[in-house]
């Protein structure tokens, strides 16, 4: 049954490729896309960031929001995450805890400094507003590979970059209490990194689109976009995310992310 | 006054080390400042109070870093009312240290611990005293003397608490509205001999498990709530406060049910009745809220949730509160947008007598650093006998505040 190296190699090799011109559906297309995407971005350990939101209404009229957040990679299940808001002043030194999973509804906790109370909520409102911007929290929740099923659509010049050739996919979110019916993704084949999103509403129409550019690398493989925007087509308002201080592998570790040290963050 | 004893500490910490001179932290001032306009609907009940109150209070913030595990916290409050000498007041809220190494904390000075989970009544939350001026639910609590360690391990978090001495409650001067109707004498009676430089101990577990969030507390020493004891001074009757010995375990618990949040809060007191004659009696009592807050998301295609609120609220020590058997109804409307604003409305329905408490708060922000928040309360069918909510007849209330953060 033996066969030479060389010959199984050539074997393999041909496989894969008739399985790529003539067997592999839209679905499982899409669904490597993903895999591909999530394979680059493993192995960040955890990251820390500064971020500032602008809302625009309709008016043009703006304010703004600061954040922080700290990240912890979780290896086969949903990443924990941190967010501490340090602007508007009046609810600075809140604090938000979640562990994201993969399947079942994630654990959030709220901490609100005013009280010293740590209170756990509910986190099937994933289709609300993050502090009252055009970002339901499911949008900047963890984004896992399960929490969608796929389907390409075509590769196209990638939007605000024609140089770079997209995929184009659908993905469907697989949690019954997404605010989305689905989501269109652009995605350079260069670098796996999502280049716009398509938000369509639960009634099929489209709701949303986000922008995302200013791209950095770190650690020579993670690619982050530091300009983040969300245009909702509905209310014509947008919002700005603008990400700084981007920090790798900081050592943060599981106990950083006890909902007992919530009260110990500044 | 505190930059002096901050640079102090800064020293002494760093002085045994290295002397690194960019280990120096600077000192950051944050907090809040706003008005409150404090009006009354119906006569005032003494000729000592008024039908309009106007304040102006600051709560500054500061946070002292010392070295990577070690931190100085401090609120400060001070309100001055043009119209009440009882409603011009301050405190401490917090002035801590705070020792943090990866699996414990130490905290000493002064400070705030909250524990619980129900919204009508704050029952298992024990170690500070309620600020009787300030709060118009309850929210407001006085500053402690606390000696906290705090072990944070796999099978959950536990704290230990020493207590060394005892805020009593501030029931103001006759011209303070609302108050108790009979005014109180100056000097409480305590238990104690200690009296109020009793030290008390407290000991708390809590965990996660899952969808459940559970704590379980024990409390020896001081009871928080006084016994408010008719005696006659001079041949005129007021009222003594009494502070008791008492011990406590309390149960407070959360579990996630999908959209239904069910809360409940437990205590049975091992404590003491005081006769008229002044001698006490040893009195075991139970007192528990039960409850769940349900959240439609989402109302009719908007980002609006409403939250419906219900708490069954049973106490068996009828001196110390109002609510034996009470029906607690909630609506917590959240609106979701850009100015964070919310409203929750609130009943509290005594299933004995059928007197009701009414409450009404709204928040939203006004500007970049700006918040404004109304409170109206009012009661209504209220029992003859039901002499908490007696006390409070004459009282229906609407309090507006704007507060500037900075």
């Amino acid at each position: 049954m033996k066969k030479p190296l060389i010959l199984a190699l050539g074997v393999t090799a041909f496989s894969l490729l008739s399985f790529n011109a003539y067997a592999e559906t839209p679905e499982e297309k899409g669904l490597a896309i993903a895999k591909e995407a999530d394979a680059r971005d493993n192995g960040w350990g955890d990251t820390t960031a500064n971020m500032k939101m602008v809302l625009v209404n309709k008016q043009g009229e703006t304010s703004e929001r600061e954040i922080r957040t700290k990240t912890l990679e979780i290896m086969g299940d949903g990443d924990k995450g941190l967010t501490i808001f340090d602007k508007p002043r009046d609810i600075r030194g809140t604090a938000f805890l979640t562990f994201s999973h993969v399947t079942g509804a994630d654990d959030q906790w709220l901490y609100l400094p005013a009280l010293k109370r740590v209170k756990r909520i509910s986190s099937r409102n994933k289709s609300g507003p993050f502090m009252g911007s055009e970002f339901a929290y499911e949008d900047m929740s963890s984004q896992e590979v399960d929490k969608y099923t796929y389907k390409y659509l075509k590769d196209e010049a990638c939007p605000g970059d024609a140089s770079l050739t997209c995929f184009v996919s659908e993905r469907y979110p697989v949690d019954e209490f997404s605010g989305y019916t689905k989501q269109v993704g652009w995605v350079d084949q260069t670098h796996y990194r999502p280049m716009k999103i398509d938000f369509y509403d639960r009634k099929g129409s489209l709701l949303k689109t986000l922008t995302l550019s200013d791209y950095n690398q770190y650690l020579d493989k993670y690619w982050r976009a530091h300009t983040m925007e969300m245009v909702n087509h509905l209310t014509g308002k947008k919002s700005i995310l603008t990400w700084s201080n981007y920090q790798f592998k900081t050592g943060l570790t599981d106990s950083d992310f006890n909902k007992s040290q919530l009260k110990r963050l500044r | 006054m505190i930059k002096p004893i901050l640079n102090t500490i800064i020293c002494a910490s760093i002085l045994p080390g290295l002397v690194i001179s960019n280990n120096v932290f600077a000192l950051e001032l944050t907090g809040k400042t706003g008005i409150e306009a404090l009006g009354f609907f119906q006569d005032a009940k003494f000729p000592e109070q008024h039908s309009f109150y106007g304040s102006v209070a600051i709560e500054p913030e500061l946070y002292q870093q010392i070295d990577d595990n070690s931190e100085i916290r401090a609120k400060l409050f001070y309100r001055y009312d043009a119209n009440s000498t009882s409603r011009t007041h301050g405190d401490i809220r917090e002035l801590m240290y705070y020792r943090y190494a990866d699996d414990w904390e130490i905290h000493a000075g002064i400070g705030k611990v909250f524990w619980g989970t129900t919204e009508s009544r704050h029952l298992v939350d024990t170690i500070n005293q309620i600020d009787n001026i300030e709060s118009l639910d309850d929210e407001q609590r006085l500053g402690q003397a606390i000696l906290q360690a705090k072990f944070i391990r796999d099978w959950g978090t536990v704290d230990l608490f020493v207590l060394p001495g005892f805020r009593e409650v501030d029931f103001g001067q006759s011209e303070l509205r609302p108050n108790l109707g009979l005014s109180t004498t100056s000097d409480a009676l305590y238990q104690s001999s200690d009296k109020d430089r009793h030290i008390d101990f407290a000991a708390r577990w809590n965990h996660t498990l899952d969808d459940l969030d559970l704590g379980i507390s024990y409390f020896n020493g001081t009871q928080r709530t006084p016994l408010l004891n008719p005696v006659l001074v001079n041949g005129q009757p007021k009222l003594q406060a009494t502070y008791v010995q008492s011990q406590q375990l309390g149960v407070d618990a959360q579990y996630i049910a999908d959209d239904l949040l069910v809360k409940f809060e437990g205590l049975h007191r091992a404590s003491h009745k005081v006769a008229n004659t002044g001698a006490f009696s040893e009195y075991d009592s139970n007192a528990f809220v039960l409850g769940g807050e349900y959240t439609l998301i989402g109302i009719a295609e908007t980002a609006y949730d409403l939250g419906l609120i219900g708490e069954y609220l049973y106490d068996e020590w009828e001196e110390t509160t109002p609510f034996q058997k009470d029906w607690f109804t909630g609506l917590r409307w959240v609106l979701n947008d850009e100015q964070s604003t919310e409203v929750l409305f609130g009943n509290i329905y005594d299933l004995d007598d059928g007197s009701q408490i009414w409450q009404l708060e709204a928040s939203r922000r006004i500007a970049e650093n700006w918040k404004a928040e109304v409170t109206g309360r009012w009661v209504t069918n209220v029992d003859t006998n039901n002499r908490f909510l007696n006390a409070y007849k004459q009282d229906d209330l609407v309090s507006i505040k704007l507060d500037y953060y900075f």
